[in-house]
């Protein structure tokens, strides 16, 4: 509770600094609107059912684009543990593709992809999928011992092992895993919108972003910007501390 | 104590530094670089050096942006004094508040909607699944399809589901690489590079979609420059307007100097610019169709007129 109400005021004075810092006008209110526009922009997108829309549509790329990642990395994972060649040629495409940002591919994904939702899944996977691989590998790498030569004496191996075993000894890796991925996998997905345009209507909440921005609606643009933000409270605050309250925390591998 | 006695005179030598140098800043002008055959009047002006010709004081500095949004925002920060870009984004700005004006036209030049699917010939042969890629929406380029839409349509919106926005090199390489793009409105020389290409033609050009001649890029001053700077302002419109003289008369220089500074092939750029449709003139053309438009399509909330925003 005491943590909530600390979270509340420091987003209290946040309000309050950049509603002093428009009041100063030491910045155009056209790139630097204030609170009160940005809000009334809010409330304008909400009922139109403009922002509801894209945000939706986004939501889904999101969420497939995470799903996508995970089911590929444990795939990755389940492999790696039982081949060692295997496992350095993937080390080595991780500190390959890892420091490269999506939209830097351009041309290549639009070569694989095309320029649909396709386009927007690859760039969402790519962001998501080295640093999911490097939490989940770092915490495989630091299994207890015991355990595993426990595993070894019942011989439990392949996907079981993984599923049973592994898994949940590293599973405050692979929950951090997921986390980071969730907002890499807004970062890609807002960047990549922005580029690939509408599809039948809904262009995603980066698509909507970008339309504000070229046509000069600053408090439209923060709007979108906001919400972005209370959906990451929203997502980060309930939904992971729901799942770690029942797995990690439970199981006292965390406080 | 010997600390904050230091520190003290830190700061205030700091501070005062800080003091010294603003005067000598009234001349300079920055100006938002932008690359590409429509601005080429810029890069010949600033191979001859003609502001320095006609005022050696006036230091001209370079910012790079990325494109007209991002010229806009710098311009309202404070960090850039003039830009160049097509009529829409400006009006669109202006209708937001922005207080700026155009104080010159840059370039005419051919534009247009390219495809690669031969089974289009017109606009009522796009479908709805088909993609449409151009550098972004309210852009010249996006404005000039709706205007055509609203012509043979009457419906101006008609392809604005259908937008893919991409800088001019990635939506040429879509164009020319896959099958889902098949369409790229495009100015040059992209415009010249893909017609070149096999099995690619034109299905709409820009004078057709506009109904006439107009200025493709225009420059924009805030109010503050035309105000604090107007002799430097007026300097860099005399040394443009030279520079457009100099390309129509001293051709073979002109090709020498843009060929260098585009890393094209003095050839390939003798046939762009002979291109009849691409003009160097400081005449404004088609502000008032734009403005029509624009307002008739929600595109602009308020009034503006013509003669209003054009710097004298």
């Amino acid at each position: 509770m005491k943590q909530l109400r600390i979270k509340a005021i420091l987003i209290l004075a946040c309000c309050l600094i950049w509603q002093g810092v428009y009041w100063t006008g030491m910045y155009s209110p056209l790139i630097f609107p204030s609170l009160g526009t940005i809000v009334h922009a809010l409330g304008r997108d909400f009922v139109e059912g403009a922002l509801i829309e894209q945000f939706i549509y986004s939501m889904r790329l999101v969420i497939e684009g995470l799903l996508l990642s995970i089911v590929l990395g444990l795939g990755i994972a389940l492999i790696a543990r039982s081949s060692s060649v295997f496992r350095s040629g993937i080390d080595l495409l991780i500190s390959l593709a890892h420091p490269l940002p999506g939209v830097a591919l351009l041309p290549l994904v639009i070569l694989w992809a095309g320029i649909g939702e396709g386009a927007v899944l690859f760039i969402i996977v790519h962001s998501v999928l080295w640093p999911f691989l490097v939490s989940l590998f770092g915490a495989l790498d630091r299994l207890p011992q015991t355990q595993q030569e426990v595993a070894d004496n019942y011989e439990i191996f392949g996907w079981r092992r993984l599923i049973w075993v592994d898994l949940p000894g590293s599973f405050p890796g692979f929950l951090s895993g997921v986390k980071i991925g969730w907002s890499r996998a807004w970062r890609a997905l807002i960047s990549a919108e922005m580029i690939f345009g509408a599809t039948s209507g809904s262009g995603g909440i980066g698509w909507y972003l970008f339309q504000k921005r070229v046509f000069m609606d600053t408090a439209g643009l923060f709007a979108g910007l906001v919400v972005i933000m209370v959906i990451g409270i929203l997502i980060e605050g309930i939904f992971f501390r729901w799942i770690e309250k029942r797995t990690v925390i439970r199981w006292g591998m965390e406080r | 104590m010997k600390k904050i006695f230091w520190g003290t005179i830190l700061i205030i030598a700091l501070v005062l530094t800080g003091c010294v140098g603003t005067p000598t800043e009234e001349k300079t002008l920055i100006i938002a670089e932008q690359y590409g055959l429509a601005y080429a009047p810029l890069q010949v002006m600033q191979a001859k050096n003609f502001v320095g010709e006609i005022d050696p004081d006036l230091k001209l500095e370079w910012a790079k942006a990325g494109n007209t949004t991002a010229i806009r925002e710098m311009m309202l920060a404070g960090k850039v004094d003039i830009g160049f870009m097509g009529i829409p984004p400006f009006l669109i700005a202006r209708d937001k508040g922005m207080d700026w004006d155009i104080f010159m036209g840059l370039s005419q030049a051919p534009v247009g909607l390219v495809s690669s699917n031969s089974e289009i010939q017109g606009l009522a042969d796009i479908e709805g699944s088909d993609r449409i890629a151009l550098p972004q929406p309210g852009s010249i380029q996006h404005i000039l399809l709706a205007i055509a839409a609203e012509r043979e349509f009457d419906d101006a919106a008609r392809f604005d589901q259908q937008l893919v926005t991409m800088k001019h090199p990635d939506g040429m390489s879509a164009m020319l690489a896959g099958q889902e793009l098949q369409l790229h409105f495009t100015s040059p020389p992209f415009i010249f590079m893909e017609l070149d290409e096999p099995n690619t033609h034109l299905v709409l050009g820009g004078t057709e979609a506009m109904g006439g001649p107009f200025t493709f890029i225009i420059g924009a001053a805030p109010k503050r420059v035309q105000r604090e700077k107007a002799d430097s302002l007026a300097v860099l419109k005399q040394a443009l307007q030279k520079a457009m003289v100099f390309m129509r008369e001293e051709p073979e220089e002109t090709i020498e100097i843009l060929a260098q500074s585009y890393q094209l092939e003095p050839e390939v750029l003798k046939g762009y610019l002979e291109n009849p449709e691409l003009n160097y003139t400081d005449e404004i053309e088609g502000l008032e169709t734009f403005i029509d438009f624009m307002g008739r399509n929600g595109y602009l909330e308020n009034e503006i007129a013509a003669d209003e925003v054009v710097w004298n």
